[in-house]
């Protein structure tokens, strides 16, 4: 299954819109909007039921929004297992979400009196229970020439808790950490991106926990807004999870 | 037994059955009897109305494998499919721009698809397949461009650039409805970008509007007014990139 999100910043509007159908068309009426956040390290969920459904997608205003909060879709009964667990774990309520190509909201910021940008996201089930590194090219994405270059790093992890770790920004062949941000899970962090940084040897780079980045680049009011892919994606062969694992390893050594 | 059936399902002549019947269907295959293989992506260029094109690439095989006197093979065809040219880049950093315009492309305003592949002559080891999904930027204007990833995979070529090939995506007996999960109706305008990711020439439809597209030919639709897109095909994984338009601002996203 998949969970979804929004973003909160001072100077951008969020709004997801969420499909209630699968991309081959199938409806399951009896699936609601849940919200789901951390209040007295347990889950909290809220029924949205008085959210509006306009022609089979749930839109979700910034005000509802925060960056600590998370939306799936669940049958009431599904989402009674999180009881079960006394709202300690989030839970795989179902499959509705697990389609190919992938089920998908759609995530779109926008700057008041100027444009938007939005792209197809959604937080996979199997993201939510691991630990690990994410790495990212910097310059992949980021624009040299924009005003303003914005990571937006989200992470959704299974237990109720905020715990901080560290965003770094690498250059590779300096083998030197250019840049350390705490941050936090369960989260959608933010981290401004200076100029200087913008180079073909640099990289994003987490220790503990792994996250989606969002690259935002804003020049006169328009934006561009993308996230990056896994390195893994990168590589089909069946050493490829070997390959990245180096590679992140090299990384792991000049953060350490 | 078990794995002659696995055998057997995974030839071409079962990848087919699987799709006629809808058992376990393939959308994407790899043709795994090339070692070492790029694939590459049909990348949208435009020219056309005022865009310009930013590609950012990875260098792959010196990222991953450390390989440093790699070089990558660009070639780029017009709308209708005809060859345009190709580029070769020796220098590279881990990530690198493309700029695409109307005088990189002689004059040209219109649109198409280009496709990338990494080359390494010398190369023996174990099984090497990469893709190099990249972010395409489009430019209105001179304005920011709008970033959007690749979508799907359609052609592959040794690394030695000796083999080369297409159809990873695969059609079906019957129709495939696929509607893609965003509402239209905030927009002034609309578009759709398509690629015939095959080597034979396919039909699909949007609402009462039909469409063909010969072999590995490229459509921009105009959906403006379009509330809700259903697209309906035999082709197992057609999926365009989506321009949306409001007053003097515009956004680019996969579907």
């Amino acid at each position: 299954m998949n969970y979804f999100f929004g973003i909160k910043n001072s100077f951008l509007n969020s709004n997801l819109t969420i499909p209630r159908f699968q991309n081959s068309n199938t409806i399951r009426k009896d699936y609601i909007l849940f919200q789901l956040e951390i209040i007295n390290q347990s889950w909290k969920i809220t029924n949205l039921n008085n959210i509006d459904l306009n022609n089979d997608f749930y839109k979700i205003s910034s005000s509802l929004i925060h960056n600590g909060n998370i939306f799936c879709l669940a049958s009431k009964t599904e989402i009674l297992e999180l009881e079960k667990n006394n709202y300690s774990k989030l839970v795989n309520f179902n499959n509705f979400t697990d389609t190919i190509p992938d089920y998908r909201a759609n995530l779109q910021v926008a700057i008041e009196g100027g444009g938007f940008s939005s792209y197809q996201s959604e937080y996979p089930f199997p993201m939510v229970t691991k630990k690990g590194s994410i790495l990212s090219s910097l310059s992949s994405l980021c624009n040299k020439n924009a005003d303003q270059n914005i990571i937006f790093f989200k992470n959704i992890y299974e237990l109720p808790i905020q715990e901080n770790f560290c965003v770094f920004f690498v250059n590779i062949k300096t083998m030197k950490v250019l840049k350390k941000e705490v941050v936090s899970t369960n989260f959608l962090n933010e981290i401004i991106v200076e100029k200087e940084f913008i180079k073909p040897e640099v990289f994003l780079f987490t220790d503990k926990y792994i996250g989606i980045p969002i690259f935002c680049s804003i020049q006169d009011k328009h934006i561009s807004f993308e996230h990056t892919h896994p390195p893994h994606e990168y590589i089909m062969s069946e050493d490829k999870f070997k390959l990245v694992s180096e590679l992140k390893k090299e990384f792991s050594e000049i953060i350490n | 037994m078990k794995s002659l059936i696995k055998k057997i399902a995974q030839s071409d002549k079962g990848i087919y059955l699987r799709n006629f019947i809808g058992f376990r269907r393939a959308k994407i295959v790899i043709d795994k009897s090339i070692r070492f293989q790029s694939i590459s992506d049909a990348f949208l260029w435009r020219t056309d109305n005022g865009f310009k094109t930013t590609f950012n690439y990875a260098d792959i095989l010196g990222l991953f494998y450390k390989i440093e006197d790699s070089f990558v093979e660009l070639s780029f065809y017009s709308k209708n499919n005809d060859f345009i040219k190709k580029i070769i880049i020796n220098q590279m950093n881990y990530s690198n721009k493309l700029l695409i315009d109307k005088d990189f492309l002689d004059g040209i305003e219109d649109y198409g698809v280009f496709y990338i592949f990494h080359r390494y002559d010398n190369y023996s080891g174990d099984d090497l397949i990469i893709s190099n999904r990249c972010y395409v930027g489009f430019s209105l204007n001179d304005c920011l461009s709008s970033f959007v990833h690749g979508n799907q995979h359609v052609r592959y070529q040794s690394l030695d650039g000796k083999y080369d090939g297409s159809d990873m995506v695969k059609s079906s007996f019957f129709n495939n409805l696929y509607r893609i999960q965003n509402s239209f109706e905030d927009f002034t305008n609309s578009e759709l970008f398509f690629v015939n990711p095959t080597s034979k020439k396919i039909n699909f439809s949007i609402g009462i509007n039909r469409y063909s597209l010969e072999n590995n030919c490229s459509i921009l639709v105009d959906v403006s007014g379009e509330k809700d897109i259903i697209i309906i095909s035999r082709c197992m994984f057609l999926r365009p990139i989506v321009f949306n338009y409001k007053d003097d601002f515009y956004d680019v996203y996969h579907s």
